[in-house]
């Protein structure tokens, strides 16, 4: 048991005949992930890497009733379309790829999601893992069982890049993964911690948590108050970032467009206090995230 | 984006709200024929300008001058003051109100901050409780007059207020709508004995994720802080500009150290700074590739970072790769490299897991072999923050050698 994609993920991509499409259907193909349809309007009829083109959500929806996650690789431009067309659908999962999309546009597709009742992961979202039985997107690259096994751990990141650096050095140390999820790292997202952590409550295989959080935005604040109040009770170990983001001058975007210092808030400082807290276990250096673990779980 | 006061009263003054008489100088002797008492100030991006002496209240002729001439042209946090408003003195007040709205995190949505106490900073009225009411706004069922009305009422607000402040407040919802905007904050709001509102301030944050969609809204494309680019950020961003695969040079920031960076991943950039950072090491710039980009533009962005006069190490880092082909963008650092004369003799660290690598690798210490280069070369085995260290080591053999 994982959460969110599991044996039973059926996916849909929107923007599949896409460069970004393209390489994610033929890496979740080659993961063993069911694929089952594309959408790109105007290439319905075409074909990537076998899987089907459509015009729109509907015929593919009619074509493959049985599809339950969409994963969004439409440049930001078309994005929100995209994915109020999933949403008016009610596919469950919508996993969203695409980054830049204007702050406007992800706060109308996280409202509507909200009345529709559908979950959104992303944007600027790697992808989602369960080791061993389906992924969404380009985590994890051609090569996911590089990074990633089967395991205990929930793995949440802001960050792309260390969802796999981190499952890489948990994996190295002897913890595999239950599902890692890359959430996206912009100030709005579909789907912050704290959401996700009622997910792994729930979730029976998974024994502890490690949060990637970065500066910026007020999610690792918000985890610390649902541990605080009891709404996750397995252990948690964090790593935070944003030494150096926090030494350049105010207003600088970096990497992430969501590593951005707020006025009084969302400084790291801020997170690691929080989050201590309330008994997770921070991290100094990505790598010393295992030894956290080890004595967690020993307890 | 980050607008101007000046640039910000524009889109004010479109929704028909007041702000007081003014004008825009760029040269001293702009600076007559102003209403006096008048009010002097400085157009930079950052915050807290009246704390820095930006602001300068002028009674007489003879104060707006030595202020006009104290602030134009001085340079402030790397930013140079180009142009000054000079505005009306508005001292006949009868209150000063904040009124705001952006983005928050919490409700995921916009929302609309309203005080009676306005003037003053925004973080010292966070810390009155009660003192700032706030109003959600569902982006489905978008900003409406009753809301301002609700919003007033509850902060205490009546009579001729409602009529002036619902319309004021109206035509902020309409620029944070209409322009993308991240934020749109009037601090304060003056209102004059003859029941008028005027915008004193103005703080615009444009959504620069947003700007395709805005066509010609004429401001001029900016450095976040205001600063004017140094040449190397300048060029650094040309390498992104021309060519869309990937991303590299988009990010450069040039800073004070004298370790050279090309990181890789925004995320598996913080973590690495933060460890080089946290050890004492000094970067001499910031930059970060993501995404695949191909040889060309690692070499470019390579050549930019190298060019850096009195560097002490390179450090070329980044996490196991997703998708970025190593191969690729190692061979793009070498050529880059090679073209750097004198030859760097300064110890260069690489740090890098992914598609590819170990074929790069074997390519990196065949180059090290042949061309005499300083490499040390770490794999995916060895923890990317780790080689921070031996950077920093390395860098202090190479600086103790040179003494």
């Amino acid at each position: 048991m994982s959460i969110l994609v599991g044996k039973n993920t059926k996916v849909l991509v929107q923007g599949a005949t896409g460069k970004e499409g393209q390489r994610s259907i033929s890496q979740m193909l080659s993961y063993g992930t069911k694929v089952l349809a594309g959408v790109t309007p105007g290439k319905g009829g075409q074909e990537v890497e076998g899987v089907a083109v459509f015009n729109t959500v509907e015929e593919a929806l009619n074509r493959f009733p049985e599809i339950n996650t969409s994963f969004v690789a439409v440049p930001k431009q078309m994005a929100k379309d995209a994915v109020l067309e999933a949403i008016a659908h009610k596919i469950p999962l919508i996993n969203i790829l695409t980054e830049h999309m204007p702050i406007a546009d992800t706060a109308y597709i996280v409202a509507y999601a909200k009345d529709k009742k559908v979950r959104i992961v992303g944007p600027s979202s790697i992808g989602i893992i369960s080791p061993g039985k389906a992924k969404l997107g380009s985590i994890g690259g051609d090569n996911p069982d590089f990074s990633f096994a089967p395991g205990n751990i929930g793995v949440i990141s802001k960050s792309g890049g260390m969802s796999s650096e981190v499952s890489y050095i948990l994996k190295k140390t002897g913890f595999g993964q239950s599902t890692v999820v890359g959430i996206g790292g912009d100030i709005i997202v579909g789907s912050t911690f704290a959401d996700l952590m009622v997910e792994f409550e729930e979730n029976r295989e998974t024994a502890a948590l490690v949060l990637f959080g970065e500066v910026g935005g007020t999610y690792e604040e918000e985890a610390a108050q649902l541990i605080k109040n009891n709404g996750f009770t397995k252990p948690v170990a964090a790593f935070i970032s944003g030494i150096f983001a926090e030494m350049i001058p105010s207003g600088t975007t970096l990497g992430h467009a969501g590593a951005i210092i707020e006025a009084g808030k969302g400084h790291r400082v801020d997170k690691i206090k929080a989050l201590e807290s309330v008994g997770v276990k921070i991290a100094e250096i990505p790598d010393d995230l295992p030894n956290l673990l080890n004595k967690v779980l020993k307890k | 984006m980050r607008l101007y006061e000046y640039e910000g009263k524009e889109l004010l003054k479109k929704e028909g709200i007041l702000t007081p008489t003014g004008k825009i100088i760029s040269t001293s002797s702009e600076a007559d024929s102003v209403e006096l008492p008048a009010i002097v100030k400085a157009q930079v991006l950052s915050g807290g300008r009246g704390k820095s002496h930006l602001i300068v209240p002028c009674k007489s002729r003879s104060e707006v001058d030595s202020a006009v001439k104290k602030l134009l042209g001085k340079e402030i946090a790397s930013q140079k003051i180009e142009k000054i408003l000079i505005e009306q003195y508005l001292f006949e007040k009868v209150g000063e109100y904040y009124l705001s709205i952006t983005y928050d995190t919490s409700t995921r949505g916009p929302v609309v901050l309203i005080s009676k106490k306005g003037g003053v900073n925004v973080e010292e009225l966070v810390k009155e409780k009660g003192s700032i009411q706030k109003l959600e706004v569902n982006p489905l069922v978008s900003f409406h007059p009753w809301m301002a009305r609700q919003i007033l009422a509850k902060s205490g607000f009546g009579g001729v207020h409602f009529l002036s402040m619902t319309k004021i407040l109206s035509g902020v919802w309409n620029i944070f709508n209409k322009y993308d905007a991240r934020l749109v904050e009037i601090n304060p709001l003056i209102e004059t004995e003859d029941e008028e509102f005027y915008a004193a301030d103005a703080k615009v944050i444009l959504d620069d994720d947003a700007l395709f969609r805005q066509g010609e809204i004429g401001f001029e494309p900016r450095d976040p802080l205001g600063r004017k680019p140094t040449e190397s950020e300048a060029a650094a961003k040309e390498v992104d500009k021309n060519d869309h695969r990937g991303s590299a040079g988009s990010s450069y920031i040039e800073l004070d150290g004298d370790v050279a960076i090309i990181a890789a991943g925004g995320g598996g950039s913080m973590v690495n700074i933060d460890a080089l950072v946290a050890l004492g090491g000094r970067p001499a710039n910031y930059t970060e590739h993501s995404g695949n980009p191909p040889a060309e533009k690692i070499e470019k962005l390579t050549k930019i970072v190298l060019s850096k006069k009195d560097l002490n190490g390179c450090w070329f880092v980044g996490a196991t790769a997703n998708f970025t082909d190593i191969y690729e963008t190692l061979s793009g650092f070498v050529a880059g490299l090679r073209s750097i004369k004198p030859r760097p003799a300064y110890p260069i660290v690489i740090r890098r897991g992914g598609p590819r690598y170990q074929e790069a690798f074997k390519m990196l210490r065949e180059v090290e072999k042949k061309e005499g280069f300083d490499f040390h070369i770490f794999g995916p085995e060895t923890p990317m923050t780790s080689t921070a260290k031996v950077m920093v080591e390395s860098v202090n053999k190479y600086k103790g050698k040179n003494k």
